[in-house]
Order: structure tokens, then sequence, then C-alpha cells
């Protein structure tokens, strides 16, 4: 229990940590449950108990000795000394001929952790007796023991057991990679079953070694039997192996392989490995097999592409024209990710083909090799192209790379075609090309509609503070143009605010641009201002909810209504009351309800914002009000809900508000003081509601209340 | 010629493959599903992937119900060790529309069935890698759920067999999939936080059991199958189907469920998706009494060889990614910064853009038929995984556990290196 104490510290200070994004945090259902099953309180047992007990443990029983005695062996620092105590006293169960099976199968998974040499005799005692339980608990712990020992124990079981403990016994040897027991594996074979076969073929490829490589090619089976592709995969493995240090040595095992005639994914396997060993030799190889109409060898060759030498790679690159057009595409999208000449040239190339699938492909492929040299082309597509190939190429366009290429985009931006010219725009404002500000801004005036949205959309990506004052010039110009457009103006405004440090002179260009603007144009500014934010923000508009001019004022109000600052609350509330046409008496009704069901106010905040909204609501609100209320779920919402089970219009609203808050309420411990005046309102909607899952829940609730 | 053409790594191995794309030399595209040939419903039938499934309980019953929706998938073949399981997925592909289904309790006939292009393995974890490689091994493209592995040693074998075999395989780690993590991933990557010095993760609870005896194995169970590789243990209804993550035996715990999540996600976003921490220590809080051995608590203290610190407690599941100049908060619901505008910082075209997929099935079907590497390959579920067992072993062994992540040999540490493998009940092995 050492160190208990300062690891629930550390929980608890965890606990803490992420206590903000508790309420992000919603793990997959099928993933976590959070019923995290509890264990009922054991007695803690001292060591020396716990191995007294150990030899009678059976399947069942409380596992307290188990864990103790296996914290002790694996959790706790030792000295050689006391491993080695340990480990004695582990074999020591082995040795006891009372101790249980149970008993027997634990102790050899922790000797697999912490045998030494003097188990090893209990160990391959169990390994080779009758009882295959034991028989593998004895391997589990042999296996994973490293002394030579160990494995002498594991060789000599070789030519004593057979079938499925043969099977193991060769896996293991397999497994430690024991090259001095390929001789006896191979011995094992002869005369031995499918299981020992395939075990000892593997085992022979997971040793590898030229020595694995000899034994397997003087394995002969008929060329029939299942037996030949297991053999195969051993010696794929094992050349694999080689193909580092011996390259010359794993070459003849592929090329033999393949002229063996084999199938499926050890023909595959074994190609890729030809083609490894070939070097830069291998493009026509690779080319052969993605012009084949073998599906197999195509799929070996797009395995290879990305593992190619440079130059076997651009030879393949160069070849790309010539293949059938299903295997370009498949070429350039294994290309994608690499900058490089020649799979740049070759997709130009195809830009014309009558495969619109090959063209996407080229498309993609150039987001990678593209350069300067291709941004005509890729305009092109993007402006005028297939409705397919459009969004690519400006996705291309986007993401090409390199220091000139914005520079070079805005060249053409100056040059080209309106369809064009918007492709550009936005291909600059996506990219955030901080010297494209100037040109977009020009754009934003150009005489096609297109154009001037694109470059609009883009400014909002790059235009700064300081780019206010000529935004606010298009926007009195915009005034009368479509709907869209000035939205998308007033969009990008704001975002020129927000993309620099220093708003406040750029909202202070507003509020001046605002003084002597005409009720249009006023509107327009006031949506702006509303949508920067702020204390001078909100004195503007509130101001302007009390214009004698109807534009403005609904502007004003539309604006408020929608804010999410809390300041503004009050100026709602009055608006609710007072403002002259009743839609705006709505619109700021609910605007202010929704600045109470904000959920970062503290829940007494909540209740007095709509306590204040009550007696003020019009009467088609009131739902939304007593909707709030339930949300809170506290007594003193409670209060303000159940008034409303008299009214006959609010009564079921009433009711689903009140048994939400008694679901809320219940979900803790409810006050005394708060239960009659809960008890009496769920007996009332149990009473009065209509509706019978309300009465349901409220029965469940006052059942719940007890 | 371009600039760039000098430091492009034309001949990447597969390994090299992966630090070339973290080495930022390397961009991964956008292919963005609509953008391809393969959106769902411009399938003719016979463009149709043709799969099977590999265990269809809980989880992979939810993959196999997605799958049978799919327009661009026929589901030819289902395997389950419980014969409940098997016919209530048999009846589900009926009712899709699906033909008559191969249906079978062992795994091997479906992996060999010429029929089959790809399958999903939603077994058990003790089974992940087995089932994986014997499809593999037959030249099928494998969707196999996390975590990829029981050992460490399993991860190597069947990273290099899919090499070897030129296959595709997908991890089920899903946060990939996902836009907040990718976004945070990429953040972190091009240095928005500065050079990051901790992460801190929280996994949740474990669970613990009483002892209980024997139970009769029922008779839908082919419970020696479902043992597989495990050493023999009497059956009780609790040890088999979504329990058995709570025993060692099988699975490892909330360390490797969720952990093969989120550290997966820390691996991502540190650029180590080939390579792993260099000293991992840990205490547990692992069960009192009863079956149940993997821990119930965790306080794990992992670093890699660059410093960066990573710290695993017991709490929500969610990656914090700590820096000189802010932090970044991810998991399921969302993510947060500080500062908080760092979540709209534009990651430009010169920077480094991680691979995107907006679907973990889509991404691995897409890849099925481009041959493409998916998103979450073997080589990173195997080095995700193997965190999460360094995890284990430390808090077992209660020390400090050094780790060389380019050999993947424990260093110095004989108790602990034994832990990194199992061996296997015959007729099971790698």
């Amino acid at each position: 229990m050492r160190n208990m104490n300062k690891m629930k510290i550390k929980f608890l200070w965890f606990g803490l940590l992420l206590v903000p994004f508790s309420a992000l945090a919603q793990p997959a259902k099928n993933d976590f449950d959070e019923d995290a099953g509890k264990v009922k309180a054991t007695a803690v047992l001292t060591i020396d108990q716990a191995w007294q007990r150990l030899p009678n443990y059976k399947f069942g029983d409380s596992l307290v000795p188990l864990k103790t005695i296996e914290k002790a062996v694996a959790a706790s620092p030792k000295t050689d000394a006391e491993r080695a105590d340990l480990a004695a006293k582990l074999g020591a169960i082995l040795d006891n001929p009372n101790a249980t099976k149970d008993a027997r199968k634990f102790v050899c998974r922790l000797l697999a952790i912490i045998g030494d040499d003097k188990q090893i005799p209990a160990l391959s005692a169990l390994l080779l007796g009758n009882d295959e339980e034991l028989s593998f608990a004895g391997r589990y712990a042999l296996e994973r023991m490293p002394s030579a020992s160990a494995l002498q124990a594991l060789r000599d079981a070789l030519t004593k057991t057979k079938g499925a403990t043969l099977a193991g016994v060769i896996d293991s040897l397999g497994v430690r990679g024991d090259f001095n027991s390929i001789g006896a594996i191979a011995a094992a074979m002869r005369e031995a079953d499918d299981l020992v076969m395939r075990s000892a073929l593997n085992a022979i490829g997971a040793i590898g070694g030229t020595q694995s490589l000899e034994t397997l090619a003087q394995v002969g089976f008929p060329q029939n039997s299942p037996l030949v592709a297991v053999a195969q995969a051993s010696a794929l493995r094992v050349a694999d192996g080689l193909l580092k240090t011996s390259p010359t040595q794993a070459a003849p095992v592929y090329k033999n392989i393949m002229a063996a005639n084999s199938k499926g994914a050890i023909h595959i396997a074994a190609w890729r490995g030809v083609v490894k060993t070939t070097g830069e030799q291998a493009a026509p190889m690779v080319i052969e097999a993605l012009k084949s109409n073998d599906k197999n060898l195509q799929t070996a060759a797009m395995g290879v592409i990305n593992d190619l030498p440079k130059g076997a790679f651009i030879s393949v690159a160069n070849a790309i024209a010539n293949l059938p057009e299903d295997s370009q595409i498949l070429v350039f999208n294994a290309m994608t990710s690499y900058d490089v000449p020649a799979v740049r040239s070759a997709a130009l190339a195809v830009l014309n083909s009558k495969n619109e699938n090959v063209r996407i492909a080229a498309l993609n492929a150039l987001s990678m090799s593209g350069d300067v040299s291709t941004i005509a082309a890729l305009t092109k597509v993007a402006a005028n192209g297939s409705a397919r190939e459009k969004p690519v190429a400006q996705n291309t366009l986007e993401r090409l790379r390199g220091d000139t290429i914005d520079a070079a985009l805005i060249q053409h931006l100056e040059k080209a075609s309106p369809n064009e010219r918007a492709v550009l725009a936005k291909a600059l404002g996506n990219r955030h090309a901080p010297n494209a500000t100037e040109v977009l801004l020009k754009a934003a005036g150009d005489v096609e509609a297109n154009v001037r949205l694109a470059a609009l959309e883009a400014l909002s990506q790059t235009a700064q503070p300081n780019d206010v004052p000529t935004l606010l010039e298009l926007q009195s110009r915009a005034l009368n143009a479509d709907k869209r457009e000035l939205l998308t103006l007033e969009k990008t405004t704001v975002a020129a605010v927000q993309n620099g440090s220093d708003t406040e002179a750029a909202l202070n260009s507003v509020l001046i641009a605002l003084k002597d603007a005409a009720p249009l144009r006023k509107a327009s500014l006031l949506r702006i201002v509303g949508a920067i934010g702020g204390p001078k923000a909100n004195a503007a508009l509130m101001e302007a909810a009390k214009d004698n001019d109807e534009t403005i004022r609904d502007a004003a109000i539309r604006t408020l209504a929608v804010s999410s600052d809390q300041k503004v609350a009050p100026a709602l509330l009055d608006l609710a009351q007072n403002a002259i046409s009743a839609t705006h008496k709505v619109l700021a009704f609910r605007g202010y309800v929704r600045l109470a069901d904000d959920k970062n106010l503290k829940n007494s905040e909540r209740l007095k914002m709509y306590g204040a909204a009550l007696p003020v609501a019009p009467a088609s609100e009131k739902k939304l009000v007593l909707g709030g209320l339930g949300n809170i779920g506290s007594a003193d919402a409670l209060k303000l809900v159940a008034p409303f089970l008299e009214d006959a219009d609010m009564r079921e609203e009433a009711a689903a508000a009140i048994n939400t808050i008694a679901a809320k309420m219940l979900a803790g411990a409810v006050a005394e003081k708060d239960k009659e005046p809960l008890r009496a309102a769920l007996k009332k909607v149990l009473e009065i509601s209509k509706n019978e899952a309300q009465r349901k829940q409220s029965a469940d609730n006052l059942q719940k209340l007890g | 010629m371009n600039p760039a053409d000098h430091k492009t790594k034309a001949h990447l191995s597969r390994r090299r493959f992966l630090q070339g794309a973290a080495a930022s030399s390397v961009l991964w595209p956008t292919i963005l599903r609509h953008h391809t040939a393969f959106a769902q419903g411009n399938e003719k039938p016979s463009n149709r992937i043709v799969m099977g499934c590999i265990g269809i309980g809980r989880q992979g019953g939810g993959h196999l119900g997605a799958l049978v929706s799919r327009k661009d998938v026929q589901v030819v073949g289902l395997c389950d060790v419980d014969s409940k399981h098997l016919a209530e997925a048999k009846e589900r592909v009926g009712k899709a529309g699906g033909p008559g289904v191969f249906s079978t309790g062992d795994f091997r006939e479906l992996a060999a069935r010429p029929d089959i292009d790809a399958v999903m393995v939603g077994t058990p974890d003790h089974w992940h890698v087995l089932a994986s490689l014997a499809c593999i091994r037959n030249g099928k493209d494998v969707y196999v759920e996390k975590p990829l592995t029981l050992t460490i040693a399993e991860g190597r074998i069947l990273s290099d067999d899919v090499a070897r075999y030129s296959r595709i395989l997908q991890v089920g780690s899903q946060q990939r999939s996902s836009f907040q993590y990718r976004r945070a991933c990429e953040l972190v990557r091009n240095g928005r936080l500065g050079k990051i010095k901790t992460v801190r993760l929280g996994l949740p609870a474990g669970r613990a059991m009483n002892p209980i005896a024997p139970q009769p194995i029922p008779p839908e169970l082919n419970y020696d199958m479902w043992l597989g590789q495990a050493p023999y243990e009497p059956y009780f209804a609790d040890r088999v189907h979504y329990n058995f993550r709570w025993i060692f035996d099988y699975s490892g715990g909330q360390t490797t469920n969720f952990g093969a999540h989120d550290l997966d996600i820390v691996q991502w976003g540190l650029n180590h998706d080939d390579s792993g921490p260099v000293e991992v220590q840990g205490k547990g809080e692992f069960p009192v009494d009863g079956p149940y051995n993997t821990p119930l608590k965790v306080d794990v203290h992992a670093k890699y060889a660059d410093g960066v610190e990573v710290f695993v407690g017991s709490g929500p599941s969610t990656v914090r990614f700590e820096g000189e100049n802010g932090w970044i908060g991810v998991n399921r619901g969302g993510w947060q910064t500080e500062p908080a505008n760092l979540k709209t910082s534009a990651i430009k075209p010169n920077e480094i853009h991680l691979y995107e997929s907006r679907d973990h099935w889509d991404n691995f079907l897409d890849c099925v038929r481009t041959r493409q590497q998916p998103i979450c390959t073997a080589e990173i579920g195997h080095r995700t995984a193997t965190f999460c067992h360094l995890a284990n072993i430390a808090m077992r062994l209660e020390r400090k556990v050094q780790w060389n992540p380019q050999t993947e040999q424990i260093i110095g540490d004989d108790e602990a290196a034994r832990l990194t493998a199992r061996a296997m009940r015959a007729p099971w092995s790698l």
C-alpha cells in the first residue's frame, strides 16, 4: 500500500485538471461503460498468509492470496537474491503434490516473469505431462524465460511430445529464434501430422537465416499440397529478413517461388521481393505489371511504388501516359504525395484525357508536384471544368506549395477571365495569402458579381483592421447590390476587425461612419457593429434601438436580439416591454430568454432573469420561460413554475417543467423543506395533466420522492 | 526544377514514408471522397467491395450494420464463435437485401475464401492479430478494431506481413478521422503551441468483479475457440464478450481500450507514428480480488526522446497538448484552445498538412480501391498499442521501463521484457 495516498492525491489532481473538460467528454457507448463494478472489501493478507493459502486455491475462491503474491512477485523492487527466493517459493508449489491444478497454473504465469533455472525441471515435467492445461502452463513459463536452460528444456521436448503439444513446443522455439533447433524441428516434421508440419514450417520461417532457407528448400511436398504455400510463406519471411544484410541470398528465394507457379498472396509477396532486389532496374517490371490485366499483379505493383528507388520511381512516372487508364488513376493516386517533375509532367499531359477519372486523379497528383507552371492549367479547369473536376482543381490550387505561388496567383488574377478571377480570388483567400489583400480589394469592386463575391469572401481570410475603411467604402457602394453581396461584405468587415489585434481603431471607424449614414447604410453598419461587439458597440445599438427611423430600429433590435453579451440583457428586457412594434417585443423577449439560458451563468442568476421575464412575457412566449426554468431544476424554479398549473393554457408546459425539475432535484438529495412543495406540485400534475406520459412521470417522481 | 525536388523522398520505405510525412517535405493531399470515383452510389454491383466480417458481437455488429447499409460493399461472409451472434447477423444481412451469406465459426474458412476482397475484424482483442494475419496471408485487406494487438510482439509481425503481402490494413482508431483531433494535431505539428512540453490524458475507470464460480458454457458458444491463444480458464459469462477487456489474457483494460484511441492522438500530434516513448513508468490501482486484473485507475508518466512528457491519469477521455505558448484540449465532444483564437489559425499551404480522412470506413474502402495507405496503418496501430502495453507493463511492475523504439526492445529489465510477448496455446501461432 506504499505510495497509495500519494497516488490518490494524483488521481484527485487529475480529476480537477479535467473538470473543465468533463462536459466535453462523451466516450463512445460501446467503448466505455461507467458502471465500473466494485469489489466487496476483502481481508488484507500478509504475504506469509498468502503463500500458505496459495496451494489450495481453486477457481472461484477469493483471489486475494494470488493477487498478494502477484504484487510481491511483479510489483516490488527486488534484489537478485529476493527474486530467486520468490521464484523458489513458486517452484515449491509446483513440487507440492497437494497443490491444486489452478494454483500450479497461476504459479506458471508468475514464473514466466521471474522464473529461473531452478524451476525448469518442474516446468519441464508439466510440459511433458498428460494434462493439456498444465502442459501449456509449463510452456507458457519456459518460452518467456530467457536462459539457455529453458531453451534446452524446450528443445528436449521436441522428441518427447506429439500432436498439439509438439506443435506448441515448435512454435515456442520459433519465437525464441533458436537456430540450433532448425534441424530438430525439420526432423520432427517427418511423419508428423498437418498441425505439427505447419507449426514447424512457420517456426523455421520465424527463426530465419540461411540455414532456415536451406532447410525449407529441402522440404518436399506434393505440388498440390496446401503445405507448399505454408513453406513458401516461411521462405518469404526468411528472405525478407535477409533483404538488408544479404540481398543476394534473398533474391533467388523470391525468383524460385515465382517460378514455382505460386498463387495469390504468395505470388504478390514474391513479386514484391523480386522488385526490391532488382533496385533501379525494377521499373520495367512495375510498368509491365501495371499494364497487365492481372489484378493481383497490379495490386503488387501499387504496393511497391512508394518503395522504389528514385530512378525507378521516375521511370514509372514517365511511363504513366502509356498505361491503361485504370492504372493511370491508381498510379496518380499513389504519386499524390510526391513532388517530382516527372509526376507533374505526366499529370499535365493527361488533363485533356477523355476519361474524367484520369483527369481528376491527375489534378489530385498536382497538389504536391504542381508548381507555378501549373497554375494556368489548374485555374482553367477550376473555372471551366466539369462539376467533379472544378472542386478538385480548386483544392489543388489552394494547396500548391512554394514561396512563389501566391505572387503567381496574384499575377494571374490581374489578367484572367471573370470565372478564372473568381477561382483565383477564392484560392488566394483560402491560402491566407498575406500579400493578396490589395488585389482582392480591387477585385471586390470588379464589374462581375461572381468575382466581387469571391473576392469579398477571400478578404475575410486576409483583410486586417487597417483595411476596414476601404471595406466601408465598398459597403457604401454595395447597399443596392445583391443582398448576399452586402451580407458578405458585412461579414468580411467583421472578420477584418477580428483578424488583427487592434480592433479599437477599426471599430471606431465603423462608429464614425455610423453617425452620418443614411438609414439603409446605418442598418448595415449596425449589423457590423453588433458582430464586433463590446461596450461601445452595445451603446450604439441601444441608442439606435430607439431611433425614430424604423429601418434603423429594426436593424438595431434584431442585432441586439442575437447578441450573446449578457450586458445587453437589461436593454432587451426593456425592449420586450416598451418596443413600438409587437414583433420587436417578441424578438427582444426571445433574445433575453436566450441569454437567460446561458449555461455559463449560475443557476441563481438564471433564475433571477427568468423571474424578471415571466411578468412581461407575451402570452405566446411563456412556454419558453417554463422550459428554461425546468432546466434549472431547483426548488426556487419550482416556485415560479407551479402557479402555472392553474393556467389552463399553460398547464401541460408547466407539468412538463415540473417533472423535469423533479427529476433533477431527485438526482441529488432533496432538502426536507423542499419535499412538501415538490410533492404537492407532482400530485397536482398527476391530478390535472391530460398527458399520460407526464402523469406517469409524475407518479414515478412521487414514488422516488417517497 | 522545383527547389523542393531535391528533398523529395521518391523512394520511401513504409517506415521512412511515415518519417517523410512528418518531416514536412511531404504533403498529404486532401482527396475528398466526393472528388473521387468512389463516392457511394456510383458503384456498379460488379465494382462493389466484397467483404467478410469476423467477430460480429457488440462492436463488430455495429460495423456490420454500417457495412450492410452501404452501396459500395457487399457482405458475403460472416464468422463468430457465438452462434447467436451469427444467426442475428445473417438475419441482418438478409433484411438488408443481401444474397445468401456464407457463415462459419472458424475464421480460417472465411479468410481462405477467394471471393472476398476485404475483411472486418471485430473480435475481442486477443484475436485481432491472429485473425488479421490469416486474412492478410490470404490476400485480403483488413479493417481491424483497436487496440491492434494483445502484445508488442504481435504487432511487429502483423505490420511486417501487411507490407510483405502488399495489403491495406486500417486500424479502427477512428478518432483520426474526426476533424477536431486532426486539427489539434496539425496545430501542434505546426508549432502553434511552441515547443510541446507535456501531454495530459484521461482514461475512464476500469472494472472489477467479485470471485465467481465456473458456469456452464452456453451451447451457442464455442468457448475453446473463443479462448484461442489464451490459457484455458473456466467459463463465466462476464469473462467473454464485452467484459473480456478487464482480463490481461485477452486485453489490457482501459489502458488499451481508450488508450488506443487517445495515445494514438498523442503519437500523431507529436510526430511519433513510427516510434514511441523512451521511458514509461506507472502505478495502477488494480482490483483487490476477483478474476479481473487490469487497472481500475491509472497513473502513467512517459517520456519521449525529445523530452516531451506524457501524463496519463484516470478521468474523462481527453487529450491535452501543453506547449510554451498555450494548450489544446480535445475529446470526442469538441476541442478547446488557449489562446482561444488558435482554433481559427489557418494552416497555410507550405505548412504541414496531416492526412485528412473524414470517415474511417470511407477512408479504408477508398484505399482498398486505390491501394493507398489508410490513415491508421498497421505500423501506426502497432506503435500506439505498444505505448499502451508499455504503460501496462510499467504499472504491473510499478517501475520505470526503458524502451528503445528503434529496436523495439525493453532495455535492462528482464522481467519487463518477458511481458512483451506470450506463449500461445496450440494450434495458434503468429
